[in-house]
């Protein structure tokens, strides 16, 4: 048995280079009170016409005179039991809170109440088994938990933060967020049950196991009619479920006969994860919206939803527009899919974002004073979207300059004689049905999202003890390290998933390769 | 020992409970008054005037900084503004309506301080005059919105029937605020900007962003005459100008060449906008030839650093406006107040309620009051007429180029076209084009609920 507490205070502290005038509470004081801003505004017209001076712009240095002041306080206590009978059965139970100063929050909110129970069964120790001798090793075990969520930055009661109006230079309030006093916790029951096993002088174990989570009362932000003053709410709408396989083993698959024979072993893991919304009662009338909501009934809570996209189409005023497809196939280019034609049958399920299969695989090979080791992993059954920028139009007659940057696939419209073949971009695109930011909803960015990859390789050499004797050191061991040695891609385009955002189809940065090499004494 | 653990540790927890009771620093819960009032201090801004309604009255053609060849070539609501083009589908080229929602955003606020301060403590004087304040407040912005998307007002019979907008007195978010008739959001406006309240509210301001009876009585003023009540509406105008008749002198632009009008001036009653003004603007020919000549700002003030330009630029209309003829502003110190209420343009809506009641000559004195301030002694001369057509036609002329930047133009035209003795077809030439022409029962005059609040609000059907 075991019970604990804990108290945690952090507190940091910013000032700026002038307090005069400070108020603590309100985190404002008087240097910000001069207006700096009109201050800027003082021309040579203030000053006589003979004085054509403008002072240097001071309001770009105001964020310099302030102040600012974060504490947070945490609680938790915890209590921890497990009783064992005859080394056969055991239960285990846990209860925790976490408490936080969650400002604005109902204090029924700020405590996170997590708990657990478990139960398990040592068959190995149980006496019917002594006479199987190649089982060494046999648990069955089953658990229930359950846990919590919820928003921090959403408030049960009406907050407001305080600026300083410049203008006037005295300090103003400004709404947070608003009120609500509904809001519940997003709760998440989990349940498992898992076999772990030692075979053959435990040559072969692992773990196969099985788990159910389902979370119910889910967050998330839904829109409000504007008339209220509110543009959105956070609510609690939706139920979610995983279920899932994990199987993980590791296994001799040659034991040295002796210290420097050959051996090698390795190690499996296999997983598989279904999500699914059950429930979600916030309707949404637009296929737009819909097309756009991380919620979908019957669907994975990451899934993508596109329009179908038909190509592109010269207009009567010859301007290039997108050709989107209606759920028969009419394709429509007159309108974009903000508009009402574009109806939630239009949008189309292409698949989830999260990977459905995982694998990973690490042998380890091993001769006199050489070891080789890899990993390898594999995630599969997933969608992303990618290279999005490709189909945006950013620029317009006035060239590109209010634009950072555009990706070199724009030259192609204007190089291609066809004036459907490529998206448009620049002045051609002003008059375009689709702006660039809805273009990541279409099905032609969207790819799988497969991949496998040999992440690394590990090659180590002992020096021989004789070696070391005379070099008076107890060992030496020199290791090569290679990271990110090879990857494989389910794509046409050859994206590396892990360097690409697959919500909105931007580029990331790729992990390197790269190669370390180290050598380590033992004095 | 055991026992003491008892003992000890329900105590320490709920000493622990109350340790989570931070207020973080600048932050509050609105829990006392001094807070609360801190929610009127707002720098208040909507979208300005200039980007549709001054266009549509033909003021003028361009939002500010628009090139007008990219307008013409353009599929857009700025170009069926500019064209006078009833046939375009405006409504569905309205994305969003970020006036109308940040209108909302303060008249909920407003609702704030009206629910939360009766439960405070604080002197009577004070919660009554926050109350009042926050109630004239959500009445103007109300009217705004009003004016903007609804039809205009004739008669309490026809206004019942005619569409208006959602009248908001309530803080629950989750709830669609249904809209109302015309007459119903006119009352509910006039019973919030009523006596009871004026006469709460402070004689003199704290500063630009808060009310006093000047502006109470404005507000009241403003909103009987654009319900054409022009004999309740005088009462109001005049007092208003009693306690605050403030009058920007701008003969001084002579000296510095620059028009220099802060945003801390004694005739803001309150300031509604807060960004140059009318910066950027392209004032239509036919608004261009209205100035006066000696027009202090036309004839006097440069460019803000320029004094080889004028401040009314015709270079910069044809070369940045892509318009030849017009003029364009290019002044940054000037801070013309669109959504609010100055003194000064106050003396020109008493002055029409005196016009409009028979008296004259008083109105036009009213105006001449204001031009003494505006045109230089070389060229002005007094105003004079004896009957109600020549006073109206010389108070409007000067009230246009008095108002540039502002929603009254708008307002004004909107509110004659309803009048058989003022309406009028506007006339505009645009290069390219030609004439075009917008008649005084365009729909054009009432602008589009945008598809986002309809999508979230199906109530809000156009009134067009």
């Amino acid at each position: 048995m075991l019970a604990g507490f804990e108290f945690r205070e952090t507190f940091n502290r910013k000032v700026g280079t002038s307090l005069l005038g400070y108020n603590d509470q309100t985190q404002t004081n008087s240097t910000s009170n001069i207006n700096l801003d009109d201050l800027t505004k003082t021309y040579y017209t203030d000053l006589g016409v003979n004085y054509n001076y403008k002072p240097m712009s001071a309001a770009t240095y105001l964020s310099n005179f302030n102040s600012s002041e974060v504490l947070h306080r945490y609680y938790s206590y915890y209590f921890n039991g497990s009783y064992s009978y005859d080394g056969r059965y055991s239960a285990s139970f846990s209860y925790r809170v976490d408490k936080a100063d969650l400002f604005g929050a109902d204090p029924k909110y700020r405590g996170r109440p997590l708990w657990s129970a478990g139960l398990s069964w040592n068959i190995s120790n149980e006496q019917f088994m002594k006479s199987i001798s190649w089982i060494n090793y046999l648990k069955l075990r089953s658990s229930y938990g359950l846990t919590g969520n919820i928003a921090s930055d959403v408030s049960s009661y009406l907050t407001a933060t305080i600026y300083n109006n410049s203008i006037i230079g005295q300090n103003q309030a400004v709404l947070n967020t608003p009120p609500n006093d509904q809001l519940r916790w997003e709760k998440t029951e989990s349940y498992n049950v898992g076999l772990d096993f030692a075979l053959f002088n435990s040559r072969i174990g692992g773990t196969v196991e099985w788990y159910r989570r389902n979370s119910t009362d889910l967050l998330k932000s839904v829109q409000l009619d504007s008339s209220t003053g509110w543009p959105s709410l956070t609510i609690n709408d939706g139920e979610m479920m995983n279920t899932g396989v994990e199987l993980q083993l590791y296994g001799t698959i040659l034991k040295p006969n002796s210290g420097s024979g050959l051996g090698i072993n390795a190690s499996l893991g296999l997983g598989y994860n279904k999500n699914e919304v059950l429930s979600q009662n916030y309707l949404m009338s637009s296929g737009y919206n819909y097309l756009t909501t991380p919620y979908h009934k019957g669907y994975p809570i990451n899934s993508i939803f596109a329009f179908r996209y038909g190509g592109f189409a010269t207009d009567e005023n010859g301007h290039q527009q997108m050709i989107w497809l209606k759920k028969d196939g009419t394709p429509i280019s007159t309108e974009g899919i903000t508009s009402t034609k574009f109806e939630i049958d239009d949008a189309v399920y292409i698949g989830s974002m999260d990977p459905k299969y995982t694998l990973n695989f690490t042998p380890e090979i091993t001769y006199r004073n050489f070891s080789v080791s890899a990993m390898l992993v594999y995630y599969g059954g997933h969608y992303m979207r990618a290279n999005v920028a490709d189909w945006t139009g950013d620029g317009s007659v006035e060239g590109y300059g209010s634009v950072r940057g555009v990706p070199k696939s724009y030259l192609s419209y204007w190089l291609s004689s066809d004036k459907n073949a490529f998206p448009a971009n620049g002045a051609a695109s002003s008059y375009r049905n689709m702006q660039s930011y809805l273009m990541e909803y279409g099905d032609q960015v969207v790819y799988s999202a497969d991949f496998l990859k040999l992440r690394n390789v590990v090659v180590g050499y002992t020096l021989p003890q004789k070696l070391c004797k005379k070099l008076r050191v107890n060992d030496i061991r020199l290791r090569l390290q290679l990271n990110n040695v090879a990857a494989w891609v389910r794509n046409s385009a050859g994206i590396d998933p892990e360097a690409n955002n697959q919500y909105t189809g931007t580029n990331l940065d790729a992990t390197m390769r790269s190669y370390t090499m180290s050598l380590k004494i033992n004095l | 020992m055991k026992k003491l653990i008892y003992i000890l540790l329900p105590l320490l927890m709920a000493s622990c409970e109350n340790a989570l009771d931070i207020v973080p620093k600048g932050e509050t819960t609105l829990d006392n008054i001094d807070d609360l009032e801190l929610l009127l201090n707002q720098q208040y801004n909507l979208e300005p005037p200039t980007y549709n309604l001054s266009i549509i009255c033909n003021e003028c053609v361009l939002a500010p900084y628009y090139y007008l060849p990219a307008v013409l070539e353009s599929i857009s609501k700025e170009k069926a503004y500019l064209t006078y083009d009833e046939t375009f589908d405006r409504a569905s080229q309205t994305k969003s309506d970020d006036r109308y929602n940040d209108a909302f955003k303060y008249i909920n606020y407003m609702n704030v301080i009206i629910d939360k301060v009766p439960g405070l403590d604080g002197s009577d004087y004070k919660k009554k005059q926050l109350i009042a304040e926050a109630h004239i407040m959500r009445a103007y912005m109300h009217w705004i919105i009003l004016v903007t998307n609804a039809t205009q007002y004739n008669n309490a019979e026809s206004a019942a029937k005619a569409g208006g907008i959602p009248y908001v007195t309530d803080l629950n978010a989750k709830e669609v605020k249904a809209k109302r008739s015309l007459g119903e959001v006119y009352n509910l406006i006039l019973k919030d900007c009523s006596d009871e309240y004026i006469n709460a509210l402070p004689d003199k301001h704290a500063n630009i962003f808060r009310s006093d009876k000047a502006w109470g009585n404005a507000v009241r003023a403003k909103v009987l005459m654009q319900m054409k009540r022009y004999k309740d509406a005088l009462p109001y105008a005049l007092r208003s100008l009693e306690l605050n008749g403030a009058i920007e002198d701008r003969s001084s632009i002579v000296q510095r060449q620059d028009w220099v009008l802060p945003r801390v001036s004694d005739n803001n009653l309150v300031l509604i906008g807060t960004t140059p003004n009318p910066a950027g603007e392209t004032l239509s020919k036919e608004t261009a030839a209205l100035f006066e000549p000696g027009d202090y700002v036309k004839d006097y003030a440069t460019e803000t650093g320029n004094p080889s330009n004028p401040i009314w630029s015709p270079n910069y209309s044809e070369w940045y406006g892509g318009y030849p003829g017009g003029v364009q502003f290019c002044g940054y110190s000037t801070y013309v107040n669109c959504w609010g209420i100055t003194s000064d343009r106050m003396y020109y809506t008493a002055a029409e309620c005196y016009i409009r009641t028979g008296e004259y000559q008083a109105g036009l004195g009213l105006v001449n009051k204001v031009r003494k301030h505006r045109i230089d002694s070389q060229h002005y001369a007094d105003f004079k007429a004896s009957n109600e057509k020549d006073a109206m036609e010389l108070m409007q002329k000067a009230k246009w180029i008095e108002c540039i930047g502002t929603y009254e133009n708008f307002f004004d035209c909107k509110r004659w076209n309803s009048e058989d003795a003022y309406k009028r077809t506007i006339t505009r030439s645009i290069p390219e084009i030609g004439t075009v022409e917008l008649n005084p029962n365009s729909p054009l005059w009432i602008l589009p609920f945008s598809t986002t609040n309809i999508y979230y609000n199906p109530t809000l059907t156009q009134n067009y």
